[in-house]
């Protein structure tokens, strides 16, 4: 795609003359997100100063019709802010300014571009935190969270970023500032907050949101359960939850991980077990012993070997040590890997990790699986070199069947990561013809030209209106 | 006061039973280029603005079936015109509850309340009905069925239609089915309410509790002219609420006539509480500002008012049947005040249409959600009930 100097220019003009990048070396560092096979140039980087030069710069892209579309920290593990049609890709990275946080009220106003845990500090010294933490909480922006509605290992509980989100200012394709909600609850008219959370920048940019601030509770207790399978900590998960428990997070690591951990941190996991199971609860100080014992409980007579309880701060952080660092564990033992978000009930999960242990068999190509079981969404990473095409190809296909097994089994083909790049193909085989319709109409009423991350999330060909529904009946 | 469907006045009523049917009966009309009002219990009909009498009135109550309850899976699916009520007891089976707290649930449809969008006390707590809903089935204007959502609790594949769905009134199709996202039910609870001879020394009791860190599940204002109560609760582990109600009862001390309510009482007790405004006729504003703003509100309205003080929501009755000019300069002045401390306010029950109802959106917005309703039903069909 051509770009005029006049836009390169006006753009400038904007953003100031270090505010727009066009050289080979820039495009290339911005060519992908973290699906990082995922490849695709922009034509330019804009990198606006503040959030009011948002609507200027889409302004002008539009008046010129080149497509745009933002990127915060570049985190999204769906290539949603890869820009593989080319156009200028919007950096919003030095929107990082809190503008207000109120904690009598419960919300906090951020820039577009303040990274998720940035806003949990400042909130901590009042006794409240951002209740959505994404795996890569200490990179990722609150702009992306929006986009990618994403959620956490504590989303059973507190729920993923729409439940946390009051307003948003937002730049529609055309440069016209709107805000969706505010400070305040129940906001008039249609959830169009609701609609735009999880929407990945295709129905406009999100340059300013409001936060509710959540107060955590002031008890936990962290245990940590060693079975010799999948299939036994799966049946612990529904056990717990069957017995009217709901913890803080429920997180599984299949013994690939763990081993993976292991060799790389010595965290002293054990390492013979199938499969291993955190959990967390959390609630008043006043019965939860009672609760977690009733946990610990429940997961001996599901099987559970080895129970570890956390008595410390510091005794909890190291049974975390492992899960937070599986993915970059799994780096060491892979040239690449491309991880999955699928979803499916969770008293499916025994069934979903059979099936991933098939195709892992059947396509030839290693898969380790993290997973926040209590909300049934399942992490696999499809392990793979990235040198040999023959290896992608494998990959690529088990990524598929992973993705349709999902949804054979109920669920869905991302729980928190979003569409972007890989997966708006598969959403005809999720909805029926009116759901995929009534998407295109959002889509073309907010972006009547088609600017805004074209090609993301909106399926735009391989489906036909009038397609029969295949969940009908 | 809950509308009788029975004394709707419409050309033809029909009681579908299944989406399918609904469908029918929506390309029937279609035909005809007429109107159509679905109908659960009647209970919020009023909300969304003034009714016509349309063509076709489509009540809800054939499709009162239990689609599944997964209770491992923290899952129900149910059919929009079973009550909550009825919702609440099978859930009550297996120790599970879905948390709305809504007046008169023998006959408040789970239909209802998502088209309305209202939450009860606990939304404080526990959520909103947006934040419960996993999944929908709506049939559409033109009688094509859409099944936004899924059924599993996190799921962002393609864009978030449901949200658009819960709270529209109905204009954007006919919920026919709903999967939510169920709870299990607190171990114990408890709640008490207190007096306050003033607007201050209320909000500032209902701040209190709020603040204090007994993690309530709802803290409630309301009262008129110099009586005002606030209700709080707590629920969850037995010990827990043990130990939080004699703190609660010495946050509330301040008060006169402090009460309490304990165990499964506690739900009585809200849905009762719940019925202001509702209970009453005519014009219902509601006013959106920040929690700690409350005091500020309630010093400046006349007139009944019930609040989520915890949410900063504050809906007041003016207790007259004003003409849509009244109510219109009512709002405006509510609005005036909420914009000044943060927030907005709108018409949740009353004679206003469009922008009059709703003075806080802008033009821009207002023409996206039209724009909306009208890309999905462009003859107005849905719509045409509610101008």
């Amino acid at each position: 795609m051509s770009v005029s100097d006049s836009l390169l220019q006006t753009l400038r003009g904007i953003t100031g003359p270090d505010g727009v990048l066009t050289s080979a070396e820039a495009r290339l560092a911005y060519e992908s997100d973290a699906l990082s096979f995922a490849k695709g140039s922009p034509d330019l980087i804009v990198i606006p100063r503040a959030a009011s030069e948002v609507a200027p710069v889409v302004r002008a892209l539009a008046a010129a019709g080149v497509p745009f579309l933002p990127r915060g920290a570049g985190t999204g593990l769906a290539g949603g802010a890869c820009a593989d049609r080319g156009g200028a890709l919007i950096v919003l990275s030095r929107l990082r300014r809190i503008l207000e946080l109120e904690p009598a009220d419960g919300y906090a106003v951020v820039e577009a571009g303040v990274v998720n845990l940035q806003l949990t500090r400042a909130a901590e010294p009042h006794g409240l935190l951002f209740a959505p933490d994404p795996g890569s909480q200490q990179a990722c922006t609150i702009g992306g969270n929006v986009a990618n509605n994403s959620g956490g290992p504590h989303t059973l509980k507190s729920g993923v970023t729409t439940n946390h989100v009051l307003g948003l200012e937002v730049v529609l394709p055309d440069g016209e500032c709107v805000s969706f909600g505010g400070k305040a609850e129940d906001a008039p008219g249609l959830d169009l907050r609701g609609l735009f959370v999880g929407s990945e920048g295709t129905l406009g940019i999100v340059t300013t949101v409001t936060v509710r601030l959540t107060r955590p509770w002031p008890a936990w207790k962290t245990l940590l359960a060693a079975f010799p399978d999948f299939g036994s900590a799966s049946r612990a998960v529904s056990a717990v939850i069957g017995a009217g428990i709901v913890p803080a997070a429920l997180e599984m690591m299949d013994r690939l991980i763990v081993r993976a951990v292991e060799d790389a941190f010595h965290v002293g996991l054990p390492v013979d077990a199938g499969a291993i199971l955190i959990v967390e609860v959390d609630g008043p100080r006043e019965g939860l012993d009672r609760v977690a014992g009733e946990v610990e409980r429940l997961c001996r007579t599901e099987g559970a070997g080895e129970v570890r309880v956390a008595r410390t701060e510091a005794e909890r952080a190291a049974l975390w040590s492992g899960r937070k660092r599986a993915a970059a564990a799994v780096g060491r033992i892979s040239p690449f890997y491309c991880m999955q978000d699928i979803v499916v009930p969770r008293s499916r999960l025994p069934e979903m990790a059979a099936a991933i242990g098939e195709i892992e068999r059947e396509s030839g190509v290693a898969i380790a699986n993290l997973a926040h079981a209590g909300d049934g969404n399942m992490h696999p990473l499809v392990l793979f070199d990235d040198a040999d095409p023959g290896q992608v190809a494998r990959m690529q296909s088990a990524v598929v069947g992973i993705m349709r097994r999902a949804i054979a089994l109920g669920g869905t083909v991302t729980g928190e990561h979003g569409i972007g790049l890989q997966k708006t193909a598969l959403l005809p085989e999720m909805f029926g013809a009116a759901d995929l319709d009534l998407m295109v109409r959002v889509k073309e009423l907010f972006d009547p030209k088609g600017l805004a991350n074209p090609g993301k999330v909106v399926p735009t060909g391989g489906w036909k209106p009038g397609a029969e529904d295949p969940r009908a009946g | 006061m809950p509308v009788d469907p029975a004394a709707i006045r419409s050309a033809r009523v029909a009681t579908p039973a299944s989406a399918a049917e609904v469908a029918e009966e929506l390309r029937a009309v279609a035909a005809t280029g007429g109107t159509v009002l679905a109908c659960g219990g009647g209970c919020f009909l009023d909300c969304g603005g003034p009714r016509h009498a349309p063509e076709l009135l489509l009540r809800t109550s054939g499709m009162a079936r239990l689609v599944f309850h997964e209770p491992h899976e923290l899952v129900v699916r149910v059919q929009a015109g079973m009550t909550l009520a009825a919702l609440q007891s099978v859930l009550a089976t297996a120790g599970q509850e879905i948390p709305w707290d809504h007046p008169w649930p023998e006959r408040q449809t789970v239909g209802g309340i998502l088209a309305s969008g209202l939450a009860g006390p606990r939304r404080f707590s526990k959520g909103m009905p947006r934040d419960h809903v996993l999944g929908l089935e709506a049939v559409l204007a033109d009688g094509s069925v859409a099944r936004p959502g899924g059924r599993v609790v996190k799921n962002v594949a393609g864009y978030d239609l449901t949200r658009l769905f819960v709270g529209s009134a109905g204009r954007l199709g006919v919920i026919t089915e709903a999967t939510l996202k169920v709870m299990p039910l607190p171990e114990d609870s408890f709640a008490a309410t207190a007096s306050f001879g003033t607007p201050e020394a209320a909000a500032a009791a209902a701040a209190a509790v709020t603040a204090a860190g007994l993690f309530p599940a709802f803290v409630e204002l309301r009262g008129k002219w110099g009586e005002y109560t606030v209700a709080a609760g707590i629920e969850g582990f037995r010990e827990s609420v043990a130990a939080g109600r004699d703190r609660l009862l010495g946050v509330l001390r301040g008060g006169g006539q402090v009460s309490e309510v304990r165990g499964a009482s506690v739900r009585v007790f809200l849905s009762d509480w719940t019925r202001f405004p509702w209970e009453r006729a005519g014009f219902v504003a509601r006013i959106s500002v920040p929690r700690s703003r409350l005091g500020a509100v309630l010093a400046a309205v006349e007139g009944p008012l019930a609040a989520n003080a915890a949410s900063g929501v504050i809906r007041v009755a003016p207790g007259r049947n004003l003409a849509p000019p009244e109510a219109a300069d009512f709002l405006r002045r509510m609005h005036a005040l909420a914009a000044g401390l943060g927030g907005w306010a709108a018409q949740e029950r009353g004679p206003l249409q469009g922008a009059a109802a709703e003075p806080g959106l802008s033009a821009r917005v207002r023409a996206l959600a039209e724009g909306l309703r009208s890309a999905i039903d462009p003859a107005g069909c849905l719509s045409a009930g509610r101008p």
